[in-house]
């Protein structure tokens, strides 16, 4: 009786074990049968970014293209940018961009508006670097303001209003490059450090007065700055990383006016005080002065 | 007659003068082409262009005067003369034409002395510019107007060139007499951020479209590309 019941049951264990065994290979039959889920990452995905403005690229690239209204736009020609941002404020009921395009046909840091309808880009910063990009300095004590010192331009980013400030008088020849190294609290006025001097700049007007912060005060001041921009592009350059030092330097001089300047609004603009110094008008511009002695 | 020969016939008559017309290639120019506003034909006037600038713009009108009929003893050859505007606003507008030049080819080993040479036809864009210097209103008014230029096609975009203080500013715009816009607006430039105020009036007081538009860096006048007023209408 055992052996007539033990037959069937080592039969039933055996197909029991076929069928599992069957249906081990079976499984991954079915599941190749099954159309996989196609790879598309070889595809360029748009992504919207407010308004009618949107993103599109390869999801693998950094690169992006700008739409508006599902169209190409080119800011200044410029075709692919490696950073996009809608900053807070609109304009004509579109978000404004701060764009920083790829280094081919590149134009650097722009900022993009619309106007009229029409998205029109404007220079924040001519720098074209996509290891470091010029992203502006937040200035010290501002939460809404970046400078780009370089090219004497700064932006509101509350109100997206660029801002620049001209450090020559008429038909005046000044040496050297101007830094905007500092702007008022109400966005009016402008400090530019030159060779020998600060120049302050009221947006439109140009040039009224100046802090005599000579050559040989600057070299003191500007001395630990230079040797701790210096070992943050070595620092960097250990990790694998180049910066621009150059810009650097200019933008810890910058945040270093901020420290030890401030702003003080008198009856007849705004002065820059700080280190014993103050503001100045600028003599009468003569025909015999009008190339400045430095 | 069969309305199929009815719109043939037209058609084989307009490829034919297609490429009767297409002509070589013309030469781009070796000198700017200066217009002043004044000076202008109002028959030819494409578009009138009004700006006011928030800034006065610089102005230090300069006629300079080059060729002209040979002196007598002097070496110089008579050449046609040419006259040059500078130091006030003014509007640069490009143009192109397509033509046929030739590429030359080479059937055969040029080393073996076998070597073919023979012309090979392909299309040639040349461009050329025209500058038109602006009519003074007063410090800030200004008036432009565009022209055309025979024989050359208009890309349909100009750009107004101006200086402040030294500071050069251009802003480019495109138009269109096909499309209907508004054609008066305030625009800010893109380097310096100075205000204008532009006004654009068409020929006969028939509507139009202007608009501003992106440039092409290095190529003034140009828009950046997909930025002319067909492409930036159809958005």
């Amino acid at each position: 009786m055992p052996q007539s019941s033990n037959a069937p049951r080592f039969s039933l264990r055996l197909i029991g074990r076929c069928a599992a065994l069957a249906l081990a290979l079976w499984v991954p039959a079915v599941a190749h049968a099954q159309p996989a889920a196609p790879d598309k990452s070889y595809l360029k995905v748009t992504e919207p970014l407010g308004g009618d403005f949107a993103l599109r690229g390869y999801p693998q690239s950094q690169l992006r293209e700008i739409l508006f209204r599902e169209k190409t736009y080119r800011p200044l020609n410029a075709v692919e940018f490696i950073h996009v941002k809608a900053l807070g404020p609109k304009q004509d009921g579109q978000p404004i961009l701060m764009a920083v395009s790829n280094d081919f046909m590149g134009v650097g840091t722009i900022l993009i508006a619309v106007q009229n309808g029409t998205p029109l880009a404007r220079v924040l910063s001519p720098t074209v670097d996509i290891r470091d990009p010029d992203m502006g300095l937040a200035q010290p004590g501002r939460q809404d303001l970046l400078l780009f010192t370089a090219g004497s331009r700064a932006l509101v980013t509350s109100t997206g209003q660029v801002l620049w400030f001209e450090h020559a008088r008429p038909k005046e020849y000044v040496h050297g490059t101007p830094l905007l190294v500092s702007v008022s609290p109400d966005n009016r006025t402008g400090a530019l450090l030159l060779d020998n001097e600060i120049r302050l700049s009221r947006a439109g007007a140009g040039a009224y007065a100046a802090v005599p912060f000579t050559k040989r005060m600057q070299s003191d001041a500007f001395k630990t700055l230079w040797d701790e921009s210096s070992q943050a592009a070595k620092k960097a350059l250990d990790a694998g990383q180049r910066i621009d030092q150059r810009r650097l330097y200019a933008n810890l001089k910058a945040a270093w006016i901020n420290r030890n300047f401030t702003w003080h609004e008198g009856q007849d603009g705004w002065r820059l005080q700080g280190r014993g110094l103050t503001s100045a008008p600028l003599p009468a511009l003569s025909s015999t002065t009008s190339r400045q002695e430095q | 007659m069969s309305p199929f020969t009815f719109s043939f016939v037209p058609r084989i008559a307009a490829c034919a003068a297609v490429v009767l017309l297409a002509g070589c290639a013309g030469s781009a120019d070796v000198y700017e082409r200066h217009v002043r506003t004044e000076d202008a034909n109002a028959a030819d006037v494409v578009l009138t262009l009004d700006v006011a600038f928030a800034q006065a713009p610089d102005y230090d009108p300069k006629t300079n005067v080059y060729g002209g009929p040979a002196k007598p003893g002097s070496s110089r050859q008579a050449t046609p003369e040419r006259v040059e505007y500078s130091g006030y606003p003014s509007i640069d507008v490009p143009f192109y034409q397509k033509g046929i030049g030739f590429d030359l080819g080479v059937v055969g080993d040029p080393r073996a002395l076998l070597a073919l040479p023979y012309p090979s036809p392909t299309t040639r864009t040349t461009s050329a510019h025209l500058r038109i210097f602006g009519a003074r209103r007063d410090a800030t008014h200004y008036r432009f107007v565009v022209l055309p230029r025979q024989g050359w096609t208009s890309y349909q975009s100009f750009r107004v060139s101006f200086a402040v203080n030294g500071r050069r500013e251009g802003m480019t715009f495109s138009y269109s007499d096909k499309l209907v816009c508004d054609s008066a607006f305030d625009v800010t430039t893109p380097t310096y951020g100075f205000g204008m105020s532009v006004a654009a009036s068409f020929p006969g007081g028939k509507p139009g479209c202007l608009k501003a538009c992106d440039e092409r860096p290095g190529y003034p006048g140009y828009c950046a590309f997909g930025a002319d007023v067909a492409s930036v209408l159809a958005k």
